[in-house]
């Protein structure tokens, strides 16, 4: 004999289902698929402003001469690291120049083995640490003395942060 | 109180048949998800990147199997067929990553020599799928922007790089290097005649062997400017333009020679004759070829690829000979030693290198 006494466990079986495949359309709908090649692009394109613009910094003016990245750091010139940098790394062929800002810290070791790292200089934006910010490093060899070394030559490392204002 | 006394028999198979469809529907949208994914969406930025390494980090090749075997002798952009240059590059040598050569710039971003996008998808891009771009490159401080390609759209990949554009040596041959090597003392000299050396042993092998730097003589711009020819001169007997005879000092013939190493004789050669016009007389802008009419300035501009068929271990004279006549004094080092154009003569400007940028994107 049949009668309704059921009715209500079909009616929230049926709600149940359409609860699971809602839930399984909106999880499929919303995914979106990242490739390798998506993540780490600007990265990329940052890091090779940056290590560009070190190297036509350490790049001499003529076969005989020192590079103006040498100069400016046996000089201790932060100014005219700050503008060279900025200059080279803004650069564009548009109108619009690009707003990289940066931080750079010289490191070399003393004397008495000891490393001594200390900010060259930086851009108008201090460097907060919430920046998206990559590294880039050249090491330029000085014929001056820095504080608490002593000799003819000696490696530095210039190290700069740089991130998109 | 419920009881389950409704519960139908085929209400089993109503349910698992609604949520066999559901179910189905779902799986079909699954493809979907990837809808927007292809390899070449991706890769835009990588063959940006990729191009950008090409044009910057590589001097290019040239030569092709297919029509007569490589024609490695000679770099890319002195290559008069466009079949002959197997990829471009514009960087001076495979050591001097971002230093760039002028005249390949200058020939890569000739359009009417190369074709967009079919040449510079063959030789720059690369890859099967027709990718459309836009290759810039700006010096700093110009306005002028040299560019291939089509305007860029709102989506595309990009890579910009920092480079210096290696720039031509010249020299001025002006009243003070005449008088300092006395190339006007000629009271006993037949003719007018001023020659000048390169030599390419000391030029490329020498002082100076970074490719960024050397003055390379068969792939370089080379500028001789002769200037204060007639403030130089004695006897100022030139011939009036009425009498019609060649005023000026008319400057007749320059012819060229060279001396390979370790021979005794000097080779004449005859320049390419693409390159016949080399000599700016007087500050004009276009060149002519000898016999020239010059008054008190000339230039001589020997363009890239002018002594590509001279062995690089030879010297090269370049010889002037001025219609003048003899009892003039006049530029003339028949009795001193020619001019030598190298890294320490006086007034010569070495290759200099200037900064620029370059872009690419590619969509």
């Amino acid at each position: 004999m049949v009668n309704e006494n059921g009715q209500l466990y079909t009616i929230e079986g049926v709600a149940a289902g359409l609860i699971l495949l809602l839930t399984a359309y909106f999880v499929v709908n919303s995914t979106s698929i990242y490739t390798p090649g998506d993540t780490h692009i600007s990265d990329m394109q940052l890091e090779v402003i940056g290590a560009d613009a070190l190297t036509m910094m350490d790049t001499a003016p003529n076969a005989t001469g020192k590079s103006p990245l040498t100069q400016i750091i046996e000089s201790g010139n932060a100014d005219g690291f700050t503008s060279m940098f900025l200059s080279t790394a803004n650069a564009t062929t548009g109108e619009r120049q690009d707003t990289i800002q940066f931080q750079a810290n010289l490191t070399y070791v003393r004397s008495d083995d000891s490393i001594n790292s200390t900010l060259f200089a930086r851009s108008a934006r201090p460097f907060t640490g919430t920046e998206h910010a990559v590294h880039v490093s050249r090491w330029v060899i000085l014929e001056k003395n820095l504080p608490g070394t002593t000799g003819d030559r000696h490696a530095a490392l210039v190290e700069v942060l740089l991130w998109r204002d | 109180m419920a009881s389950d006394t409704g519960t139908l028999s085929i209400d089993f198979l109503a349910g698992f048949t609604i949520f066999m469809l559901a179910f189905i529907w779902v799986a079909t949208m699954i493809p979907g998800l990837f809808l927007g994914i292809r390899a070449n969406t991706i890769d835009y930025d990588a063959v940006a990147y990729r191009t950008g390494v090409i044009l910057v980090e590589d001097p290019g090749a040239a030569g092709t199997v297919a029509f007569g075997g490589p024609q490695g002798k000679f770099p890319w952009e002195l290559q008069s067929e466009k079949v002959d240059v197997a990829r471009f590059g514009l960087a001076v040598s495979r050591e001097t990553p971002n230093i760039l050569d002028r005249n390949k710039i200058d020939r890569f971003f000739c359009t009417t020599a190369f074709t967009y996008p079919d040449d510079y998808h063959a030789k720059a891009i690369f890859g099967d799928y027709p990718y459309r771009f836009n290759i810039s490159l700006k010096y700093e401080g110009q306005e002028q922007v040299q560019s291939v390609g089509e305007p860029i759209p709102d989506n595309y990949g990009y890579i910009r790089r920092d480079v210096k554009v290696k720039q031509g040596s010249n020299a001025t041959i002006d009243k003070a290097v005449i008088k300092e090597f006395k190339y006007n003392n000629t009271d006993t000299a037949s003719r007018h005649d001023f020659s000048i050396v390169l030599n390419n042993t000391r030029l490329l092998y020498e002082e100076v062997r970074d490719p960024a730097y050397r003055i390379s003589t068969p792939t370089d711009r080379i500028m001789i400017n002769i200037t204060d020819l007639d403030e130089t001169r004695s006897n100022k007997n030139v011939p009036a333009k009425s009498t019609g005879l060649p005023s000026g000092y008319n400057l007749s013939a320059v012819t060229f020679s060279y001396l390979p190493l370790g021979q005794a004789s000097r080779i004449p050669f005859t320049p390419p004759a693409k390159y016949a016009a080399f000599v700016y007389e007087d500050g004009n802008a276009t060149p002519v070829s000898p016999p020239v009419d010059v008054r008190n300035n000339v230039t001589l501009v020997f363009e890239p690829g002018f002594f590509k068929n001279i062995n690089t271990n030879s010297q090269i004279y370049i010889n002037l000979t001025f219609g003048l006549r003899s009892e003039d004094t006049f530029l003339n080092n028949t009795l001193t030693s020619p001019y030598d154009y190298n890294y320490t003569a006086t007034h010569l400007t070495s290759p200099s290198l200037h900064d620029g940028v370059l872009e690419v994107a590619v969509w």
